[in-house]
């Protein structure tokens, strides 16, 4: 029974993990580059529905209003920032996304202070259970608006013509622009749907580990590996990869003695080595063909 | 005045700037062997620690400036080698002995990381990079019997001999600049010619460089290595004036930071190494009198300038700077039709 | 190429002008190291230069900043006051210089040299954590700076004056916390069964050892105990397997108050409802039980030495009116309903006390002054804890309570 209760309490975090590696494979999908600040703009737009709480908007308006906000930065991002360095080389579009991450960090600090701030809770407080395995309301919430959210820009992606155009200009820049599609704000509304989407998980998340600069750092390694274990250009594959590390995560911390819970993380990181090794392209990912 | 006056044929101008070269090069070796004596042990401690993360960030450089191989694993060989230094000096075992065990054992496990993670590219390559010092941490701080665990390891060490008529931060001081230079020399040494061009094929693009026969894996591999062992002798050069270790130092944000060191410093350039490890140590000083406990956000802000002025580093800017004021010197008058 | 050497030229320019920057001023005449180049540094006719590192960014950013404020604000109202009436009849004004060192013993060192080197100080004053204090604490003794009243939970800076005799701790350490709370159940005399979830470190595992003192020779017994890790965004895995062993009592050795309270609520969540400890620096009413809803939660404990200021009780308490009021006075960025705040705050009373008791004005005088400090509750302290300088394999301060919170206070168990 404690394994199915443990498997339970990994389904959360998964999803918390898979929301933001959705938005890290949506970035590398649209502009080719992985956002490593992708959980610091998530944090951010914590912070500034935290701030409008204070105001007194109700908790889920308030969070409403600072995705959109997110979503807005993001995308202002990209064209300020990121665009300049679309034909640079890896190094350097890692170190920028790697700015952003201290940027983000640091205007945190400077504006809300670096002590731990809690977040209201965003649904009712009740306990549940189901054929004695126990989770609370906020847990099924959470996994509830998240696979909504990622339903939505899934439909989004495949189902309108806007989505369509993403994808096209993912795909393939040079004949998008050539076919007349508006490369620059497609690309905009990449960085602007991950954005999104990130800023959804970060505030499902604050209510239990409280708001603080760093907050994110540690979802966003798990993360990361969730979306290269499941093929950067994968988004179900993010997902399930996500969900497959937080429950190995705590099985392994619950029953293998010596991984214990202090090298649980060892768990994922170790699984994404193992695949890589066998499938570059990551479980779900497509094989890379680069043309010379 | 016309530009005749001050043309000068270009001869001449090789042999003044050579001369110029020997001048500037003798006159820093004098400041540098004779600081020491009169700096406080606060500033030679601080030259210690540029000198030692100046030999991490140019280990770096040889694997992501050079072979164009992001890496953020340089944290956890720099913490490979500070732990064996430390091991050394618990045993007893004499200093060189310690710098011996620090490059092999960060070399072996450079070898052992890179031979699995060379197959992958570019981000995947970065990410698995990152899982090192990641899982390395929370290792550490489990093998307590051999790390001290949380507590750390103090480890106290080559105390100035007797004839030397140092203090102990003066004798750290020769001690680590100079191996810090010998090491720079080596890895000189190591990237000329054919290694050199390879990498650079490599870093240009990894397919075309595979299908012209270069040996891709091998020398990616080779790069990683030496990065590796560049990174254990900088622990080794780093625990002799701090002499105490924990996982505490030993953070991603180490890292993260040498690879930003890296950037601002200029990539491929042994003297932005330098600058890297000096800006990297130095900042705190000026922005904590400004304001305490923001260098961070300072570090990221010189860093977004950086890549947006000066795209190849502090090094790379000042050298286009100097080569545009020396162009327009040496230019001839433009015709005017 | 003329930009080549021109580049090294710069390039060595400025890195010679910033370590110039970097620490003015040359050596002492010695040539060796400053600190004891002269018998009391850091004094002047009106002033007493004291200095400290903290880590003032980072995870321990907060921590770090509370206990700072806490010192600033009591220096503060002392300077205000006129300053310290020393043996040798000046009054001097404390200055407090400190740096960050964002919990990287890297940085502490490097900014102890600066205290030492540049800043001169007369001694060192809760240098905070561990690991930053370890790496202090060899060269303060070989250079003879007082490193005293170590913001820290660890017995090891306290235990051992023939090797550190410039080192001291100040409040009773995280091992007396944790033997209060197995005495605590074995006085009641039954068998019983205690389960723990710790941090992975020394910290952890001192929490451990001291519950495990606690109960050594009674019919307590430890179920199981678990890990993790600072960095854990929860503790639901560990706390469901703490939860199967069904045991009597849960201790939380957690320092991180966002996991303090999902953990105890996800025990909440599985119907498993022990008796639970809750470590001294995560149960702050106002910022653990009353964001987590704790409050209604039966048969919860805590230990403290200190009064703190978001405790009903203490609501017209003297010492706590005015640590709130200088505090907001000094250091509004600084939460003095955090522990390091009020632990900053009784050490600074403290350093105070022992530099009015110094007999003559060197730093061998401030040690023996500390040795000779004893007293018993008063200020911030809580009744009944002693202060003994004189111990010479302890902290100085004994006698930490368990408490019990009832009716929205935690109110102090016999």
């Amino acid at each position: 029974m404690n394994v199915l209760q443990q498997v339970v309490d990994g389904i959360t975090s998964g999803s918390i993990y898979g929301a933001v590696a959705l938005a890290l494979v949506l970035v590398y999908r649209s502009t080719g580059l992985i956002n490593f600040a992708q959980g610091q703009l998530a944090a951010v737009s914590a912070y500034v529905a935290f701030s409008l709480t204070k105001f007194g908007l109700p908790v889920v308006a308030a969070i409403i209003v600072a995705t959109v906000a997110s979503a807005a930065l993001g995308a202002g991002l990209e064209r300020t920032l990121i665009r300049r360095f679309e034909r640079a080389d890896h190094l350097v579009t890692i170190v920028v996304t790697v700015a952003l991450l201290i940027c983000g960090n640091g205007l945190i600090s400077l504006f809300w202070g670096a002590d731990l701030k809690p977040f209201p809770a965003i649904f009712p407080s009740r306990n549940l259970s189901v054929g004695g395995l126990h989770f609370t309301a906020s847990d099924v919430g959470t996994v509830v608006v998240l696979l909504c959210v990622i339903g939505l820009v899934d439909l989004l992606f495949q189902r309108t013509r806007f989505g369509l155009a993403l994808r096209a200009v993912a795909l393939n820049r040079e004949s998008s622009a050539q076919s007349g599609l508006p490369v620059g704000r497609l690309l905009m509304a990449g960085w602007g749907i991950a954005a999104l989407i990130g800023s959804v998980a970060g505030c499902l998340v604050a209510p239990t580990i409280s708001l603080q600069p760093g907050m994110m750092d540690g979802v966003l390694v798990y993360a990361l590996a969730a979306a290269i274990l499941g093929g950067l250009d994968s988004p179900v594959g993010a997902i399930a990869a996500a969900w497959l590390i937080g429950i190995t995560q705590n099985l392994a911390g619950a029953y293998v003695d010596f991984i214990g819970s202090d090298l649980q993380i060892v768990v994922p990181l170790l699984l994404m080595v193992l695949v890589l090794l066998v499938r570059p392209q990551g479980l779900f990912g497509r094989k890379e063909v680069q043309r010379v | 005045m016309t530009l005749q006056d001050t043309a000068m044929h270009p001869l001449q101008r090789a042999g003044a700037t050579r001369v110029a070269g020997f001048v500037v090069a003798a006159v820093a070796t004098a400041v540098l062997v004779l600081l020491p004596l009169w700096a406080t042990p606060f500033m030679n401690l601080q030259i210690s620690l540029i000198a030692a993360y100046a030999v991490a960030i140019r280990g770096l450089g040889v694997l992501t400036g050079h072979a164009g191989q992001v890496s953020l694993a340089q944290s956890a060989f720099f913490g490979v080698g500070a732990y064996s230094a430390a091991y050394a000096v618990d045993h007893g075992w004499p200093a060189a002995v310690g710098l011996l065990l620090a490059v092999v054992v960060a070399s072996l496990a450079g070898v052992l990381i890179a031979i699995p993670a060379v197959r992958l590219r570019g981000f995947a390559f970065g990410i698995l990079t990152l899982a090192v010092p990641v899982v390395g941490v929370p290792l550490a701080n489990r093998l307590s019997g051999l790390t001290g665990g949380a507590q750390g390891k103090t480890a106290v060490s080559l105390p100035a001999p007797e004839w030397s008529g140092l203090a102990d931060d003066q004798w750290h001081y020769y001690v680590v600049v100079a191996i810090a230079a010998l090491i720079f020399l080596l890895v000189h040494n190591l990237l000329t010619g054919r290694l050199s061009r390879a990498l650079d094929l490599l870093r240009a693009n990894e397919t075309v460089a595979a299908a012209m026969g270069v040996p891709v894996q091998r020398y990616k591999v080779m790069a990683f290595t030496i990065s590796a062992a560049c990174g254990g002798a900088a622990g080794w050069l780093y625990l002799v004036p701090v002499q105490f270790i924990s996982p505490d130092s030993l953070q991603l944000t180490l890292s993260i930071s040498l690879l930003v060191a890296l950037v601002v410093g200029g990539v491929r350039s042994p003297t932005g190494a330098v600058v890297g490890a000096a800006f990297y140590v130095l900042l705190p000083n000026v922005t904590d009198k400004i304001t305490p406990g923001r260098s961070y956000l300072f570090f990221g802000i010189v860093l977004l300038i950086v890549l947006l002025f000066f795209p190849q580093g502090v090094t790379g800017g000042l050298r286009s700077l100097a080569g545009r004021l020396s162009r327009r010197r040496s230019e001839p008058p433009r015709a005017t039709e | 190429m003329p930009s080549r050497g021109t580049a090294t030229r710069i390039a060595f320019a400025v890195v010679a002008a910033s370590v110039l920057l970097a620490g003015c001023g040359g050596r002492g005449s010695t040539g060796s190291t400053s600190g004891s180049g002269s018998d009391a540094p850091g004094i002047t006719g009106d002033t007493i230069t004291i200095g400290s590192s903290y880590p003032l960014s980072g995870p321990l950013g907060a921590n770090g900043i509370a206990a700072k404020g806490a010192a600033v604000a009591y220096f503060d109202s002392v300077n205000a006051a006129g300053g310290v009436k020393m043996a040798d009849g000046k009054t001097r004004k404390i200055k407090f210089v400190f740096y960050d060192d964002g919990y990287d013993p890297a940085k502490a060192v490097q900014n102890y040299g600066k205290l030492v080197d540049s800043d001169h100080v007369f001694a060192l004053f809760q240098t905070f954590g561990t690991a930053p204090n370890l790496a202090i604490m060899k060269k303060a003794n070989a250079d003879k700076v007082p490193q005293v009243f170590v913001h820290a939970g660890d017995a090891l800076f306290s235990k051992d004056r023939t090797a550190n005799p410039w080192t001291m701790g100040w409040q009773p350490t995280y091992e007396s916390e944790g033997v209060a709370y197995g005495k605590s159940l074995a006085s009641q005399n039954k068998p019983m069964t205690v389960a723990v979830l710790r941090q992975a470190d020394t910290l952890g595992e001192v929490f451990l050892k001291g519950i495990q003192e606690g109960i050594a020779g009674s019919e307590v017994t430890i179920a199981k105990v678990a890990t993790y890790t600072p960095k854990d965004p929860t503790v639901d895995s560990q706390i469901s397997t703490l939860a199967a062993t069904k045991a009597d009592a849960l201790f939380m050795a957690v320092a991180i108050p966002p996991l303090m309270i999902s953990g105890i609520n996800h025990a909440v969540t599985l119907g498993w409802k022990p008796t639970v400890f809750m470590a001294s620096m995560s149960s702050s009413i106002s910022q653990v039980v009353e964001p987590g809803h704790l409050g209604s939660y039966p048969n919860l404990f805590t230990a403290s030495f200190v009064k703190a200021p978001d405790d009903p009780q203490w609501a017209n308490d003297q010492a706590v009116a005015d640590l709130k009021s200088q505090m907001q006075k000094s250091s509004p960025d600084a939460n003095p309903n955090i522990t390091n705040a009020q632990w900053g705050y009784g050490a600074a009373t403290s350093l105070v006390d022992a530099l009015k008791g110094m007999k003559t004005v060197s730093r061998q005088g401030l040690m023996d002054a500390i040795h000779a400090l004893k007293s018993e509750g008063g200020g911030i302290l809580l009744p009944g804890i002693t202060m003994d300088g004189s111990d010479s394999q302890s902290t100085p301060l004994h006698g930490i309570k368990v408490e019990r919170f009832t009716n929205g206070s935690w109110q102090i168990q016999k």
